[in-house]
């Protein structure tokens, strides 16, 4: 009972969080908004900037969530913030691989902990390489998620009203308006902002916790059930584990020791992780319903859109879908006899090129 | 697929599951027993139906033994640093009832090497005796596993360690006597695999009596130390 009152509080706390942060990047002005705009307009840097604060906050919801304020405050665009929301795809999955290092010590069981690990990441490397040069030709994912948020809203127009955003929206106003009352408009926002992300971030890693606490039993007995039939019964055990727990970085991260063991297969955990990819987009689509505005909901959409269609493309196509299980195996071989090839990747793919990226793109 | 689902999610918790499946396995390997030392009294060791049954219900136990391991992982997956003594527990004594198993088929070896049902010398009706006994002592361990009991588990212990004795104090007899080869292997095998029976029952009742380095050994000692 008491879980599923924090469960409540902390998701009433997560949506305050947003509506709270997006108000506060509306109150840093236009001048922040332009440095941002022009920060992120390069799509390469965007893509790494998603990928490294993901690996650093190891929360893909999280990461979408702070970029669905950012869309709602005005403060990004939709356009730019496509190619973020990919590289949050890609950075979320650097827990799993954190997970597969506890197996380091026994090569056997670090190579299959390790394929299990990376098998997601190949395949959301190779999904981005896929499509963002289609979204920068075409707004592909832009526009299908605006479309998509336009027939949601039930019209197009900036904003909708949603029964979640009357909810928080009294407590998001006193708030705001006390601390811009209290602190002057400029010291206000950065407080604000600041406040906000923490909230934000604390109350998603507490809600996860509290979710897996509650449900990690009952969970282990779906996995038991599901986990050995790989396919399309893998790819709901993902789903229904992602949406019960708000994380696939839990999700994977729990396949990763019994890759390690041999009881699942990297397909069984490759099906595993196309569920956990879409599953995971429920944070982010409740954040944006929780604002009310419709391109908060359309880069949500964004989120979902992108993960649903690579499902759609990879796993019914055999020759596609063998393309990340094999790479994930044949790194797998190479990482565990040079072991520091291993940790060369999760540091120099996760950290150090991103940070390189992003540097050299500010420079441009 | 959602019917699946609920059903899944209303499924028992897994170490639940897996303490029910190694009682189930020592239920196979208690009926695996009867069957084969009925064959050697009264029936015959080679009847293809019967031995097809024995060995089908040998598959039953050893894919009990893999399922439940399996299970080990994912419980401790999920649940890290939960139920870690149970989990080892479970890890061994889910070999023994495994063996139990194995040992049963080759009593069944046994039976068909003595070409007749055994019978007619003394040695038979102490057979008869002993495997009376070790088959009494299945249910109280598949009890006194599930109930963590650790009275009965300690009764076990102590009647499975006297009827282990017993079938080296057989054998100890066999070597002095001048019975014809055939008999001999067969007598001193058959006493030797009670004897393992009778070990691996002690072996799972000491899970339960013992603490977990010292489970597979029973020390009166500490047991008289321990307060219940």
């Amino acid at each position: 009972m008491w879980r599923t009152v924090a469960v409540l509080v902390l998701l009433y706390l997560f949506l305050v969080s947003i509506n709270l942060l997006g108000k506060g990047l509306k109150m840093f002005g236009t001048g922040f908004a332009d440095q941002l705009m022009a920060t992120t307009s390069n799509p390469v840097v965007g893509l790494f900037v998603g990928i490294l604060v993901t690996s650093v906050i190891q929360s893909s919801s999280a990461t979408t969530s702070i970029i669905v304020s950012l869309v709602m405050g005005g403060t990004l665009s939709v356009q730019n913030a496509v190619p973020i929301v990919m590289g949050a795809n890609i950075g979320t999955t650097v827990t799993s691989l954190l997970v597969s290092f506890a197996c380091v010590s026994r090569r056997e069981e670090f190579r299959r902990a390790l394929g299990g690990a990376t098998v997601d990441e190949f395949f959301k490397a190779i999904l981005v390489a896929l499509f963002l040069p289609v979204e920068l030709l075409t707004g592909f994912l832009r526009h299908t998620s605006t479309w998509l948020a336009g027939l949601m809203a039930g019209a197009e127009i900036c904003t909708f009203r949603s029964p979640v955003k009357s909810a928080v929206e009294p407590l998001v106003k006193m708030i705001a308006s006390f601390i811009e009352r209290s602190l002057g408009p400029a010291t206000g926002a950065t407080i604000l902002v600041v406040v906000s992300l923490a909230l934000l971030l604390g109350a998603l890693f507490l809600m996860v916790r509290v979710l897996k606490a509650a449900s990690v039993g009952r969970l282990g007995v779906l996995f038991d059930r599901f986990i050995g039939s790989g396919g399309i019964r893998g790819i709901v055990l993902g789903l229904v584990v992602t949406m019960t727990v708000q994380s696939s970085s839990v999700t994977l991260s729990l396949c990763v020791p019994m890759a390690a063991a041999g009881i699942v297969t990297v397909e069984q955990v490759f099906a595993v992780a196309l569920g956990a990819n879409v599953g995971t987009t429920v944070t982010a689509l409740l954040a944006a319903f929780s604002t009310g505005n419709v391109n908060a909901l359309a880069i949500a959409l964004v989120h979902t859109v992108f993960n649903v269609t690579g499902v759609l493309l990879f796993y019914p196509i055999k020759p596609l879908r063998r393309i990340p299980i094999g790479l994930a195996r044949w790194f797998a071989g190479v990482g565990s006899r040079s072991r520091w090839i291993a940790v060369l990747y999760l540091v120099g793919a996760f950290f150090v090129l991103p940070l390189i990226c992003i540097f050299v793109g500010r420079l441009l | 697929m959602f019917k699946e689902l609920i059903r899944a999610w209303r499924r028992k918790p897994i170490l639940v599951q897996m303490c029910e499946a190694l009682v189930q396995m020592i239920g196979d390997a208690h009926w695996m027993f009867r069957s084969v030392t009925k064959l050697l009294f009264e029936g015959d060791g080679s009847d293809p139906q019967a031995v097809r049954e024995i060995y089908d219900r040998d598959i039953t136990i050893n894919k009990a033994e893999r399922h439940i391991r399996t299970q080990l992982v994912e419980h401790l997956s999920f649940l890290p640093g939960s139920d870690v003594p149970t989990c080892l527990i479970l890890m061994s004594v889910v070999k023994d009832a495994e063996r139990i198993g194995d040992y049963c088929k080759n009593i069944l070896e046994v039976a068909g090497w003595l070409k007749a049902p055994l019978g007619g010398d003394a040695y038979a009706e102490e057979f008869r005796a002993l495997i009376g006994e070790i088959g009494d002592a299945f249910e109280p361990t598949a009890k006194c596993f599930e109930e963590s009991d650790g009275e009965i588990g300690h009764v076990v212990v102590e009647k499975t360690r006297a009827l282990a004795a017993r079938s080296d104090e057989m054998i100890d007899r066999f070597l002095e006597d001048e019975m014809p080869c055939r008999r001999a292997v067969s007598y001193t095998l058959l006493a030797r695999y009670l004897k393992r029976v009778a070990a691996h029952l002690a072996n799972i009742a000491t899970s339960t009596v013992m603490p977990l380095h010292k489970l597979d050994f029973f020390d009166e000692k500490w047991v008289a130390r321990e307060p219940q």
